[in-house]
């Protein structure tokens, strides 16, 4: 998971140009993107052949990469919206995948139980064991968080405005804390902390968390922003202070027995009413 | 110290807590179970939360320490007499619920606060270092609004507030940390010109999402950075603004009654002891 989100950072960041304006149709930024990549290629190409070849040859050569690569972008282009779907869930589909294979691989190399008899052995060792368990659980919920930020913050930026609808923050790493989780979010043009005051309970509900914290992560980028996600409070024990391992050593002798007072006055009924000018006293 | 050599030392703890006020204070845990430790000098703090939160217990906490560090000076105000009443005897002053008392004190801190800078300024120097002439006070109150809007009149609760500002406003230089702890420091309790200058906030349970950011500082609240969802079964655990300006969730340590006395007659004759050698 960690992993996911680690490489998640550049490339989601690099493509995420074109997510912008939600209304134009991808296969319009495909067809200007053919334009410009496959203009500007064959114009370079042709140039620099030119200096080598004659100039119908150059000119044809450079129209024929032009094209290429012009294709090759806009077919990016307009599965876009594909890719950044699989990328999301780029985790998911990884780990299905080597277990799939794996185990198809494992059932063809051995005999056909082994795989689900490890599968089985593995499951339970994970389960069974309170720490693995809970240290599994822990990373789940970060995949699950990142996943239900996307969604709640893609809801804030629709409902935000329709015009100008602002762009998807990148959700950067997630990791386990004793409370919760702590993600790290990228905000994009267009969005900031700022937007996102009054929201911490709706982030809390989106994740299935009992409250979110939002925070400014970084002096450098303001872009950066810290959400921490609490589920359990850690805070229960009691703290012990340096300061009395300090004194350990000291006798309960050495405490001194308070001197005697008469309990006097310590009811209702032993103090009587103050006299009236007395009411106000000016210490 | 000689009672100190005298002593077994059972637990194997060197016997000597060598702590200063310039070192940072321990003050609890946070949510990964790292220690936290705030620096004191040249700050101050403000403590707020609702009855019972704990801040009586920092303030006990930040008091323990500055009593055990030879080279700070306690002046304590307590409108409550028992909250900081085990460390009279290592107090230079002690204030109990006397308004008159604190508003004399706070005068005499205010004297001390100009011969110290006009020390300083013949000195050449603009702020005070660990080993200087003179050492560092904390000034800590408990239960500030018992004087600055429950006794008196308009007149010497106006001039409460006024005198603490001037110390939190220039005392930073010179060693003079306030430490101030009260239940809601809004408006009408101490005046947001001396709440706005202390630097460092803490608060612990409070009972309304506005009452958490009159303590923490306007804003937090929307950001989820509330105290107001902290249980009220769990008290002691609070959000403090420090270094870095950005609250951290912390658990205070606790020091019962037993440890603070044990350290309150330590520290009392640790001082006794440092004055019987200066004489
Ligand atoms: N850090 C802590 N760990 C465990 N228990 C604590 C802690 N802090 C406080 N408590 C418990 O809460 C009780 C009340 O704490 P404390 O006297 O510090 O509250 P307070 O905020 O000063 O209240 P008040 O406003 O009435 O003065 C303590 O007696 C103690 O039992
Ligand atoms: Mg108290």
């Amino acid at each position: 998971m960690a992993k996911s989100g680690i490489f998640g950072e550049r490339p989601v960041g690099a493509v995420t140009l074109v997510e912008t304006p939600v209304s134009r149709s991808y296969a319009q930024k495909a067809r200007v993107a053919f334009l410009v990549v496959a203009a500007s290629v064959a114009l370079v190409v042709a140039a620099t052949a030119s200096v080598a070849l004659p100039l119908v040859l150059a000119v044809v050569v450079g129209l024929l990469s032009g094209g290429v690569c012009g294709l090759v972008v806009a077919c990016v282009v307009r599965v876009w919206p594909a890719l950044r779907v699989l990328w999301w869930w780029a985790f998911e589909i990884v780990a299905a995948v080597t277990l799939f294979v794996g185990m198809a691989y494992l059932s063809r190399a051995t005999h056909p139980a082994v795989p689900l008899v490890l599968l089985a052995v593995v499951l339970g060792v994970v389960f069974g064991v309170g720490r693995l368990r809970r240290r599994v659980s822990a990373w789940v919920w970060c995949v699950v968080v990142r996943h239900r930020l996307r969604l709640c913050f893609a809801e804030f930026i629709r409902s935000t405005s329709r015009l100008h609808p602002g762009r998807l923050p990148l959700i950067l790493w997630a990791r386990p804390t004793p409370a919760g989780e702590r993600v790290w979010v990228w905000l994009r043009p267009g969005l900031d902390l700022m937007d996102l005051d009054g929201k911490a309970d709706k982030l809390a509900v989106a994740c299935w968390a009992g409250e979110a914290r939002m925070v400014r992560a970084s002096a450098k980028h303001a872009a950066l922003v810290r959400v921490d996600i609490t589920r359990r409070d850690p805070l229960t024990g009691l703290v012990a202070s340096p300061l009395s391992a300090w004194v350990a050593w000291m006798r309960d002798e050495d405490a001194p027995v308070s001197p005697a007072m008469p309990p006097l006055g310590l009811d209702l009924l032993d103090v009587p009413e103050p006299a009236p000018e007395q009411r106000n006293p000016r210490r | 110290m000689s009672t100190l050599t005298a002593s077994p030392v059972p637990g194997g703890m060197p016997a000597d807590p060598s702590v200063s006020i310039f070192d940072p204070v321990h003050v609890g845990v946070d949510e990964f179970g790292h220690p936290v430790r705030v620096p004191l000098i040249y700050r101050n703090l403000l403590i707020g939360g609702e009855p019972g939160g704990g801040k009586s217990t920092l303030l006990n906490l930040i008091v323990a320490h500055a009593a055990l560090s030879l080279d700070c000076r306690l002046c304590l105000l307590d409108g409550k007499q028992v909250e900081l009443g085990q460390w009279k005897s290592c107090a230079d002053v002690f204030v109990g619920p006397d308004i008159m008392h604190a508003l004399a004190t706070l005068r005499r801190m205010q004297i001390v606060m100009d011969n110290r800078y006009a020390y300083l300024e013949v000195a050449g120097r603009r702020k005070t270092q660990r080993d200087d002439v003179f050492s560092p006070i904390l000034v800590a109150i408990d239960e500030i609004a018992y004087f600055s809007a429950t006794v008196g009149d308009k007149k010497t609760r106006e001039d409460f507030a006024g005198l603490l500002r001037d110390l939190v406003a220039r005392g930073r230089a010179v060693g003079i940390i306030v430490v101030a702890a009260t239940q809601r420091p809004s408006s009408d309790i101490i005046p947001t010109s001396l709440r706005d200058l202390f630097a460092w906030r803490c608060a612990f349970r409070c009972t309304t999402n506005v009452s958490s950011d009159i303590v923490l500082g306007h804003g937090w609240a929307d950001r989820g950075w509330s105290s107001n969802t902290i249980s009220p079964t769990n008290p002691g655990v609070g959000l403090l603004i420090a270094e870095g300006g950005i609250p951290q969730l912390i658990k205070a340590a606790y020091l019962d009654d037993a440890a603070c006395a044990r350290i309150a007659i330590h520290a009392a004759r640790m001082r006794a002891d440092r004055k019987e050698r200066a004489a």
